[in-house]
């Protein structure tokens, strides 16, 4: 069955890949993607290469004397350190390369999390459709949809004491998939209709083999649109914990750096803390974004653009 | 227009908010005694004399069994008695609703404005599709929509506020034109001077996922037969555009809002502290790391009504506005 599923993406891939390529706005995701990847890997090896004062979270640079203008050991951008350091004198550039990691490691884990759970509930769900289990999910779906769900995560890392990532990946995931479970759902309920379903009952299918084998494969390309979004918005989640004080303090994500850049009062003095990790915020999450869009405007005939 | 189905739709949809309200709550109260330690020392003022925390305790409920407590909390929370803030030494429920005014305005105004304008930019993208207006409105949009809003929030005050000296940096009122005693209009002009940068990152952050949803809508609605009519009777672009299509492309963006609102009231937390803006969202944020956790509870209490409420309240127009849909 693996198998299949294997076939299926790369079929899809053949097939769309062309039509991905010539779509101007895919391509610049795509390109911004393989950079930020390129910053995630070039991370352990820029800190092995310019040795332990660099470590993105207790390295710091003990040469460095006071910077008058900021009243601590915050510098501007120099050669020693691309884009300058904070206040305690840690490299900037080397947090921000930790920053593309921990970002793809939050949005990418969170985001196939979600998109499995939600696409199971969502194909059971539209199966079943009018069915107990059915309604069952939906109301499930509905109480989620009414939870503001950052200010419980700031309740529960305040009672917890602090949320590490694990922690906050977990309940993440339980509180991303509900979007991918309605749009799977609806697609479902109508492909559960189509003849080629009346047949493989005829044949005498499984509800399992026809869930799996016939109707998912249908579904992937929905599924894998709402996973892209999903992962911009895990990372925006992330960060605005961490910028309230409430993420996991031994890792050094790009909201950490804004939120010791807040706390320690530099905003107005050095802007070359705090503009790295917003933009590496920005342009990792619009990157996922904009894959998204344009994956959705190719496997959507109704939104493909005429020629 | 209204039918029974109509009143019986309602009646569902507020029961089913009660429910997800008692998930909260009940969400809440396991937090809060399942963590390890002694649930005693966090509603607890350390403070507070001995006689007291004993008081303290017995109206909890802290010495009898788990579901009793259950019970008396529940019992608190619907007759409104969510304990005193250590912060203030007032009633949690006092403070909640002197900063909900606050937090409704900054809101409200906020997804009033980003509706507006992601429906009218949302609109012009889907007539003239790819156009060069399309592809910049489409990027920019993108580009604000996935920044982080709190760090715009902190640029926004390093412009405006550092730099230019045009805004306040923060807060909602400024105290010393206030204990001057000014007119109506004077306090007015005030507050909207301080909700200008709040509001501006708000909208900005969150208007693109509204003009996308507009432009998918319309770009299906223009396929539509009676376009088509409309376009064969000659009929001015503009009147196709504004009259025919847009009516009936507004309405699935409707829908699509009750799946943002969490999202946004998350965004509301945010920059309500960048801008120390005197709401629940920001108390939220100061009572949790000032630990003042009866206050915490009260402010996530009701940020989950407002979510909760403003659901009901958009679903409920929808039906209302679109009479094709079926109310069972």
């Amino acid at each position: 069955m693996i198998k299949d599923y294997i076939n299926e993406i790369k079929e899809i891939f053949n097939e769309n890949w062309p039509r991905f390529r010539s779509n101007k706005i895919g391509m610049i995701g795509l390109v911004i993607l393989i950079i930020f990847l390129f910053f995630a890997m070039f991370g352990p090896i820029y800190v092995k290469i310019m040795g332990p004062e660099y470590l993105p979270v207790n390295g710091m640079d003990l040469s460095l004397e006071i910077n008058p203008n900021t009243n601590s050991y915050a510098w501007p951008p120099s050669l020693k350190h691309i884009m300058g350091t904070d206040a305690k004198g840690s490299d900037i550039f080397s947090q921000f390369l930790n920053g593309s990691k921990l970002g793809f490691i939050i949005g990418i884990s969170i985001a196939i999390g979600a998109t499995v759970l939600g696409t199971t509930f969502g194909l059971i769900s539209g199966y079943w459709g009018g069915t107990l289990i059915d309604s069952c999910i939906m109301r499930i779906v509905d109480i989620m949809i009414c939870i503001p769900f950052l200010p419980l995560l700031i309740i529960i890392s305040a009672v917890s004491g602090s949320m590490n990532l694990i922690t906050f990946i977990i309940i993440m995931i339980m509180f991303s998939w509900t979007g991918v479970c309605r749009v799977v759902r609806s697609q479902t309920l109508s492909l559960r209709t189509r003849l080629y379903i009346d047949s493989a009952k005829a044949t005498g299918a499984s509800n399992c083999r026809i869930l799996f084998k016939h109707i998912a494969p249908n579904v992937i390309p929905l599924s894998f649109y709402e996973m892209t979004m999903i992962v911009g918005a895990a990372i925006l989640t992330e960060a605005g914990l961490s910028f309230l004080g409430f993420g996991d303090p031994t890792q050094m994500s790009w909201g950490m750096m804004i939120n010791y850049c807040r706390a320690q009062s530099h905003v107005f003095k050095s802007l070359w803390w705090i503009l790295p990790s917003g933009l590496g915020i920005t342009f990792l999450s619009m990157a996922f974004y904009l894959i998204g869009r344009s994956f959705d405007e190719i496997v959507n005939p109704r939104l493909r653009k005429r020629k | 227009m209204i039918h029974v189905g109509f009143t019986k739709y309602i009646t569902r949809r507020i029961l089913e908010g009660i429910i997800s309200l008692f998930v909260v709550i009940t969400i809440i109260f396991f937090l809060f005694r399942v963590m390890p330690g002694d649930p005693v020392s966090m509603i607890l003022d350390p403070k507070m004399t001995p006689e007291m925390k004993e008081m303290i305790r017995n109206s909890y409920g802290l010495n009898e069994p788990i579901f009793v407590q259950y019970g008396i909390y529940l019992k608190n929370i619907i007759t409104l008695n969510m304990g005193n803030s250590f912060h203030y030494s007032k009633p949690v429920f006092e403070i909640i609703m002197e900063k909900l005014p606050n937090t409704l305005l900054l809101f409200t105004s906020a997804s009033i404005l980003a509706s507006v304008l992601g429906i009218f930019l949302g609109r012009i993208i889907a007539w003239k599709r790819n156009s060069n207006t399309e592809y910049i409105l489409s990027v920019v949009g993108l580009f604000f929509y996935n920044m982080p809003l709190f760090w715009l929030g902190l640029i926004l005050i390093y412009i405006f506020s550092f730099s230019l000296g045009l805004f306040p940096i923060g807060g909602m009122i400024d105290y010393q034109l206030w204990s001057f005693n000014p007119s109506i209009i004077e306090k007015i002009l005030d507050i909207l001077h301080h909700l200008f940068l709040p509001l501006i990152t708000l909208t900005v952050s969150s208007f693109c996922g509204m003009m996308f949803l507009m432009r998918t809508s319309m770009v299906e609605t223009l396929k539509e037969d009676y376009v088509i009519a409309a376009k064969a009777r000659g009929l001015p672009d503009k009147v196709i555009r504004n009259k025919y299509a847009a009516r009936n492309a507004e309405l699935p963006v409707i829908t699509a809002l009750i799946l943002g609102i969490s999202g946004s009231i998350g965004g509301g937390v945010l920059t309500e502290t960048v801008f120390s803006w005197p709401g629940i969202g920001y108390e939220l944020f100061r009572s949790t790391m000032e630990r003042d956790y009866p206050l915490a509870q009260g402010c996530f209490f009701m940020l989950s009504l407002i979510t909760i409420v403003s659901v009901i309240v958009i679903d409920v127009v929808y039906s209302y506005l679109d009479p094709r849909i079926s109310y069972d």
